[in-house]
């Protein structure tokens, strides 16, 4: 994300997230905004989304643009409005990974016509039917390929889903006897994609993460730090501002997304879970052996 | 299909169109399609959709081997291909490119903070004219992009020199040229690196698609992270980069075009023929001519219209319209006339006359391998009429 910022000649300002939804909020955006804000550009995490009214509320104060980045939070709902809605635009991605796949692809959702109609524009090198031209034309046109993939898998959204809330049912049910690991539970007074199977190693948890993730990376369990490292903390060779994110760092240390989506099923994720007790449960042992090598 | 024998058998005398569907000009070349259904079901049982799958490698090497270049990296479309390819290079402050082409090549700079630098073409072979190049540098110059307009290559030997007597970095869009030679060698291998666009439009097409192809190993591991947003194994990033991968169908797509190629461009070069023939002896008009002794695609019938043909050159794309034959002007009226550019160089023209002399004249017909002779035929009767209405009218 940062990188895009920089693509198109900005200075990506990093914000602290809220300990709660693990998003951005008004009040840490608040922190950063100054004379040379160009753009607010929040991202909803991968579970639940952040708390985007008080977002709009501060882009308007502040009379700046508000793009959100939704790709985690396709067919969820904020306070009962669908995410797609807020801001001058949200934006989506159609990756083979996402809940709606295009193979890959991506779209903009927005209220505004004339930005809508600017898009339109912008998508095909900005060149229009009579031969005139608009500024900052790239080309970006989905080809048909993506949109025939992309309307198949959401004729079978419904079902995804259903199959998305058995999984996360399966593991919120397995997990709840694993000392040390708490699920991030999606907020089901929400519309949710139950998509992403989310983590916390707590302070009962014996290992670090990074050795809990070797061990299973070994089995052939792939699960992924969650935002490791923090944006801010890699080396860049565009300039960027970061200031005081001390919870973004200690946050991203403490969580892990465990294998999720269509190719994993109850087997799956019984093996992966007793994967983890047996990890609690034989902790002394193993880091003994972990440290030995 | 309509009988014209009379100026009063045309459209736009009230006679009813020549065609009853529109004729495009970059009508997509397919190959097989019971070969490109059975690749695509063998990417559904892969499970691998996208992030340089089996048939985006598979797709590589064949190119690469095609075009005998050591590197084909595979993006999305040509014009992120262009902009990683710049980024990739260093290239920096101006770089000069022609006006005389389609927008994307100054736009790809442009979207890097770059200032696009138009140069003048030779009005004979569309392409950038070095003496023009030679012009335009200044101490904040980095590089050339030259472009192989039509197919045709640009004249890469001066642009080399040039590059090389100044310190620049000289890089080819190549969009319209996959299956063109430059002295006998394939365009792809020339310059740092070409870049090759596969939109459906295009001689060989992914549907949509590009590459950047190049012998040098630094620059083609540098672009490699970059379509990638810089990611080295699962969560190490160590390039700025963005999503510039191809996804498995347009490969597939590709690996099935690959294999009709040599079929695709026999039907091109036929069909070349016959609105050559047909054109040629047409007063006020000329063909452009593809050299003999290169390869080529002739994916483009490119027509250029005199003040001897009579009706003007928009006259003629009027009428061709009214007959459903969609011919396109292309590139009108330069780069340098379209925004932003012509807010940033309101002068420009004056160091473009070739460019915009060619650019009053072109008509570019609809062509491809799936265009019949007869409908070649009847557009030729079309413009023949054209020439003779307006005599008769005289």
């Amino acid at each position: 994300m940062a990188d895009i910022a920089a693509w198109v000649k900005l200075v990506p300002h990093y914000c602290e997230i809220d300990a709660h939804t693990l998003g951005i909020n008004a009040e840490t955006a608040a922190r950063c905004i100054n004379e040379n804000t160009a753009l607010l550009l929040a991202v909803h995490p991968i579970v639940n989304c952040c708390e985007i009214d008080g977002l709009v509320g501060l882009a308007e104060r502040n009379n700046l643009p508000l793009l959100v980045d939704a790709v985690e939070s396709v067919y969820e709902t904020y306070k009962g409005k669908k995410i797609g809605s807020f801001g001058n635009a949200e934006c989506f991605s159609m990756h083979a990974s996402k809940l709606i796949n295009g193979f890959e692809g991506g779209y903009l959702t927005t209220n505004d016509p004339d930005l809508a109609e600017k898009l339109i524009k912008m998508r095909s090198m900005g060149v229009l039917e009579d031969g005139r031209t608009i500024p900052h034309g790239i080309d970006a046109t989905m080809n048909d390929v993506h949109a025939a993939m992309a309307l198949a898998s959401l004729l079978d959204l419904p079902a995804q889903v259903e199959r998305n809330r058995m999984r996360y049912e399966a593991y919120k049910h397995m997990l709840g006897s694993v000392p040390g690991i708490n699920l991030l539970a999606f907020d089901e007074r929400e519309q949710c994609s139950y998509k992403n199977i989310v983590v916390r190693l707590s302070a009962e948890w014996p290992l670090s993460r990074a050795d809990t993730l070797s061990i299973l990376h070994s089995e052939r369990v792939i699960a992924r730090p969650y935002y490791s490292p923090a944006l801010h903390m890699k080396r860049t060779t565009y300039p960027t501002i970061a200031g005081d994110l001390s919870l973004t760092e200690s946050l991203a240390e403490q969580f892990m997304l465990l294998p999720c989506g269509y190719f994993v099923d109850d087997d799956d994720t019984a093996l992966i879970v007793s994967l983890l007790r047996f990890i609690h449960d034989h902790a002394d042992q193993i880091t003994r052996q972990l440290h030995q090598k | 299909m309509k009988r014209i024998n009379d100026p009063s058998d045309l459209a736009i005398n009230g006679a009813p169109p020549a065609f009853s569907e529109r004729l495009h000009v970059g009508r997509p070349n397919i190959g097989n399609h019971e070969a490109f259904l059975q690749r695509i079901a063998q990417v559904l049982d892969n499970q691998w959709l996208t992030n340089n799958g089996p048939m985006v490698q598979e797709f590589e090497r064949r190119i690469a081997a095609h075009l005998g270049v050591k590197h084909c990296i595979a993006m999305c479309n040509g014009t992120i291909a262009l902009e990683i390819a710049i980024r990739a290079l260093g290239l920096t402050g101006e770089v000069i490119v022609p006006s005389w082409t389609f927008i994307a090549t100054a736009h790809a700079l442009y979207w890097q903070g770059i200032t696009p630098v138009f140069a003048d073409i030779d009005p004979a072979t569309h392409n950038l004219d070095p003496e023009a190049v030679r012009r335009m540098i200044t101490p904040r110059t980095t590089g050339i992009i030259g472009v192989h307009l039509w197919g045709r290559a640009a004249p890469i030997d001066e642009l080399q020199s040039i590059a090389h007597e100044h310190g620049l970095k000289l890089m080819f869009d190549a969009a319209h040229a996959f299956g063109s030679t430059y002295h006998g060698q394939n365009i792809g291998r020339f310059g740092e690196c070409e870049v090759f666009s596969f939109h459906a439009t295009k001689a060989f097409n992914t549907m949509e698609g590009g590459a950047v192809t190049t012998n040098n190993d630094e620059l083609a591991d540098a672009m490699r992270l970059m379509r990638n947003f810089g990611f080295k194994g699962y969560d190490n990033v160590i390039h700025p980069g963005t999503n510039g991968k191809m996804i498995e169908a347009c490969a597939a797509m590709g690996l099935t075009n690959l294999d009709a190629l040599e079929e695709m461009f026999t039907a091109t070069r036929l069909n070349y023929g016959i609105y050559r023939e047909a054109l040629m002896a047409i007063p006020g008009i000329s063909v452009l001519d593809y050299a003999p002794k290169e390869q080529n695609s002739h994916h483009y019938v490119v027509i250029e219209i005199d003040e001897h043909f009579g009706p003007t050159r928009d006259e003629v794309i009027a009428a061709l319209h009214a007959e459903n034959i969609l011919a396109r002007k292309y590139f009108w009226p330069g780069c340098h006339k379209m925004k932003p550019y012509r807010d940033l160089f309101p002068h420009a023209g004056l160091m473009l006359q070739n460019s915009h002399k060619v650019s009053e004249r072109v008509v570019v017909l609809p062509a491809g391998s799936s265009l019949h002779p007869d409908s070649i035929k009847q557009i030729c009767r079309v413009i023949e009429m054209l020439y003779h209405g307006n005599r008769n009218h005289q």
